[in-house]
């Protein structure tokens, strides 16, 4: 019996529940979370639905991106403090200003050298994780498996990997974990450079308004102009934009790194926070190819989706058992949301103001973030279900089910594959490799 | 992770008396390798790409009464990887493939031909990768430390593990890790590779050692025996029907480096099950590892009047001491891995003393009789410095294991293979 319950859009709206977007309120009452992709891997909610009566767990799939890390170059603290020191030798900072100019001069010297590289709290983030799946699914993960695990070729990548591993394994150390990071993987575990995106005729408009959205969230707070005896003329060498949004930057990535206990969010004071959040949630949204208009990027995902179908299937036609581990980055896990039509993903607008309402960026891509595939068989049924986890919390797709959060593997794959011939993926021959 | 400290690099000192005194003391024991055991090994004429052969030694030597293993300083080389770069199979493939158009390939030829290209299939993409056997030389690695030292390490042990940035120095970290962590639940391991660390794991590029012109003749001569070594006259005839036909597109001596790196790689991806030493005779490996030995020893700082190279390496030892002098100091049993390098393993053991790094001669020609890299700088090589302390005592003991064998430094002692740590600081205080 095949179940041919394929309906896409008239579910879409069903699946829009309170977790796809943010509210101010929100925002206001945890703070950390405008960090928007440098947030810390929010704990998940713990709720997880029981399978059907007789299925069990068989093959966990996964993709992470790297948890915690400074700042990926040194340039936000080069660019501040060459102009904060300007402002000093001109005697134009106020108290305030020193007292931010010292404290930024603390943040740079800490991250001298490590401009990239994942942070204490992101090894613990990979590991919570790890000890969550393994608690979650310890029937599946008590087997003696033998785990292949790629990351990209990036160190915070790599390490995020090993600390997963390295949790799984001293949880049980009859999982043998197989680790790379090779360029001979990176056409499926990165965005894939070779594959051609179309051009449109909307794209750049939504990248003018994007670029005067963006203007206008970074406008100066009444603290920034306060670091500055005579902000205007200060003006004339800081480009005020730039500024503010490489002060974003840096009071954003302080999350990453507790242990110096230094922040700057009262550069921007809350409303400049959120306002640096949302600049941030519609760049993504629109670079991602997420906004309606935006050009569809995420066909470069494809080759992932496209992984995780045929090893799945490779897993569910030999009967046995695995798991599958696969560390990147935001660039992919967004997109991948999105082409899964995960509901934290879909529905956005181009209606920048307003964006956060119906997307957030804080569901999708903290540090961390990651999505999972888990399936699920029967004895003596061919029927094989798949719940979707969108950071450890269950998540639907676009797809009708008589078992949600489960969906019928049948029914998924057919869709994905589908979708994937759909988009007549044309590669680039590499003289046109852009990259 | 912690920032290492370490004392402020070492001014040059160039004593080079005490140095040659000790020197002599230490020649003569079996640190290099004859040309009957290359002979029966031709892995070992591999050079660097000889894969990592295991200890030798199945038994230590016990330490004295009441000693007992506190902490382990391990350094080690990534594992077997694929090569750095995939030119030598572009460089062999190419003139191969104009032959072969031309019909200029013997049946031998064709057959080389066909393996490259199999190898080069598999390499793609991988250049420098750490292969499958490169992560089980590091699990077998980390299983026999455990296996030999379980006092220490089936304790609930910090363990402080820093590679090199590159991927291949990572992943072989994260395999020991692994291992150890499937042995030891309970050990509470942090990882990293920051270039904020490089210092302290593979060396201090900013060290400029002075290139005297002394020193630039013996380059030119280490560098002229090392190339000189590819004598290609034999091989072209079994690789081309007419040797003078290809003259005009293949250069020999070039063409044989390119097969000698790739045949010497395939000992390191076992599971393509390709083998083609045996395009060469026993005699040619042999020479062209002499060069290459004798290049790696000039290239590192070894061989008396070349640049002293292995000052870079300095801030290593220097680390590696300090870190083992803050644990004496706290008392708190632990384990630091380093990942990293052949470039840094082998001027590292020089610094240290080992033996087989030892005594290093100005003749290119015969320089294999007192030091063979193969001995030092195989895949996943790798020197242990394990500590021992007695209670009630104050006296710390050491011993050096280079590729899990017992070994000796010029430093008087009263317990051979194990050293009391003060006679190990005042010699390295001294040396170089």
């Amino acid at each position: 019996m095949k179940r041919f319950y394929l309906v896409v859009l008239c579910l879409l709206a069903l699946g829009w529940s309170a977790r796809a977007q943010t509210s101010r309120e929100e925002l206001l009452s945890h703070m950390e979370l405008t960090a928007g992709n440098y947030a810390n891997y929010p704990t998940p909610t713990g709720h997880l639905t029981p399978a059907p009566e007789g299925y069990e767990p068989f093959y966990i799939s996964h993709y992470g991106r790297h948890g915690a890390r400074y700042m990926t170059s040194d340039k936000h603290y080069r660019r501040l403090r060459h102009q904060l020191d300007t402002a000093r030798s001109l005697g134009l900072l106020t108290e305030y200003g020193k007292d931010v100019r010292h404290r930024l001069k603390k943040a740079e010297a800490d991250a001298k050298d490590r401009a990239g590289e994942l942070t204490p709290p992101g090894a613990r983030q990979h590991k919570a994780i790890a000890r969550r799946m393994f608690d979650n699914y310890p029937t599946l993960l008590s087997r003696p498996l033998s785990v292949t695990a790629n990351a990209s070729n990036s160190r915070r990548v790599m390490l995020s990997m090993a600390n997963f591993v390295l949790e799984l394994k001293s949880l049980n150390p009859s999982l043998d974990f197989s680790m790379d990071a090779s360029e001979h993987d990176l056409y499926y575990i990165k965005s894939n450079k070779s594959i051609v995106v179309p051009d449109n005729d909307t794209d750049d408009a939504l990248y003018r308004k994007l670029k005067k959205f963006r203007q206008k969230m970074m406008a100066w707070s009444p603290q920034m102009e306060s670091m500055f005896t005579d902000p205007e003329r200060v003006k004339t060498f800081v480009d005020p934009y730039t500024f503010a949004d490489d002060f974003y930057n840096v009071a954003a990535d302080m999350y990453c790194v507790p242990e110096l206990d230094i922040r700057f969010d009262d550069v921007f004071g809350e409303e400049g926070m959120i306002n640096g959040f949302r600049s941030y949630n519609a760049a993504w949204c629109l670079w991602e190819g997420l906004m309606p208009g935006a050009k569809t990027s995420y066909y470069r995902i494809y080759p992932l989706l496209q992984n995780f179908l045929d090893e799945a299937d490779a897993v569910i036609a030999s009967g046995g058992y695995g798991l599958r581990l696969r560390f990147g980055h935001d660039s992919v896990v967004l997109p991948f949301a999105f082409i899964l039509g995960f509901q934290e993903a879909v529905g956005a607008t181009d209606d920048m103001e307003n964006l956060h309402r119906q997307f957030s960026i804080i569901r999708l891509i903290p540090m961390a973030a990651n999505i999972q595939l888990v399936f699920f068989r029967k004895e003596g049924s061919d029927d094989i279900l798949v719940k979707f986890l969108m950071n450890e919390n269950e998540t639907s797709i676009p797809l009708r089910t008589d078992c949600y959060p489960y969906y019928h593997w049948s029914d998924v794959e057919r869709y994905y594959r589908a979708m994937i011939e759909d988009a007549h993926l044309e590669y680039q021959t590499p003289a046109d490799d852009e990259d | 992770m912690p920032i290492w400290n370490t004392k402020p690099l070492q001014t040059m000192k160039t004593k080079y008396l005490t140095l040659m005194l000790l020197l002599l003391l230490t020649i003569g024991a079996a640190a290099q390798t004859s040309k009957r055991e290359m002979y029966a090994d031709l892995s070992r004429t591999g050079s660097t790409y000889f894969a990592y052969p295991g200890p030798t030694q199945q038994v230590l030597t016990p330490a004295p009464a009441g000693y007992e293993p506190f902490y382990i300083s391990h350094y080690g080389r990534h594992g077997s990887r694929y090569m750095t770069s995939n030119k030598y199979y572009v460089q062999a493939i190419t003139p191969m493939d104009s032959a072969a158009k031309l019909g200029l390939l013997t049946p031998k030829g064709e057959e080389v031909l066909a393996k490259l290209k199999v190898g080069y299939a598999d390499a793609y993409n991988r250049d420098g990768d750490l292969t499958a056997l490169g992560g089980r030389q590091h699990r077998e690695i980390a299983h026999r430390m455990y296996d030999r030292f379980p006092e220490l390490l089936s304790e609930p042990l910090e363990v402080d593990a820093r590679s090199s940035t590159v991927g291949r120095c990572m992943i072989s970290m994260f395999n020991f890790c692994q291992e150890l962590q499937g042995l030891n639940p309970a050990l509470d391991i942090r990882m990293d590779a920051s270039d904020r660390d490089m210092r302290f794991v593979v060396e201090d590029t900013h060290v400029k050692p002075e290139v005297t012109p002394e020193a630039e003749a013996i380059h030119r001569k280490f560098s002229e025996f090392r190339d000189s070594r590819y004598k290609s006259a034999r091989l072209m005839k079994v690789l081309f029907k007419d040797v003078t036909k290809v003259e005009g597109f293949v250069d020999g001596p070039d063409l044989m480096k390119s097969l000698y790196h790739v045949a010497q790689d395939f000992q390191n991806v076992p599971e393509l099950g390709l083998s083609m030493t045996d395009i060469f005779t026993k005699e040619e490996l042999f020479q062209i590892f002499t060069g290459s030995n004798a290049g790696w020893l000039r290239q590192s700082g070894l061989v008396p009047g070349s640049t002293p190279t292995y000052l870079r390496k300095m801030p290593v030892r220097d680390s590696i001491e300090g870190i083992a002098d803050r644990v004496i100091r706290t008392g708190k049993p632990s384990l630091t891995l380093r990942f990293s390098h052949d470039s840094s393993v082998l001027p590292l053991a020089y610094l240290m003393g080992l033996k087989e790094a030892m005594g290093a001669t100005a003749n290119p020609e015969n320089v294999y009789k007192t030091i063979s890299i193969d001995k030092i700088i195989p895949m996943a090589a790798n020197i242990q410095v394990v500590f021992y302390r007695k209670e009630g005592s104050d006296d710390v003991l050491v011993k050096f294991l280079l590729n899990e064998n017992e070994t000796t430094i010029p430093v008087k002692t009263d317990c051979a293979p194990y050293y009391h740590w003060k006679d190990v600081k005042a010699y390295w205080e001294e040396h170089p």
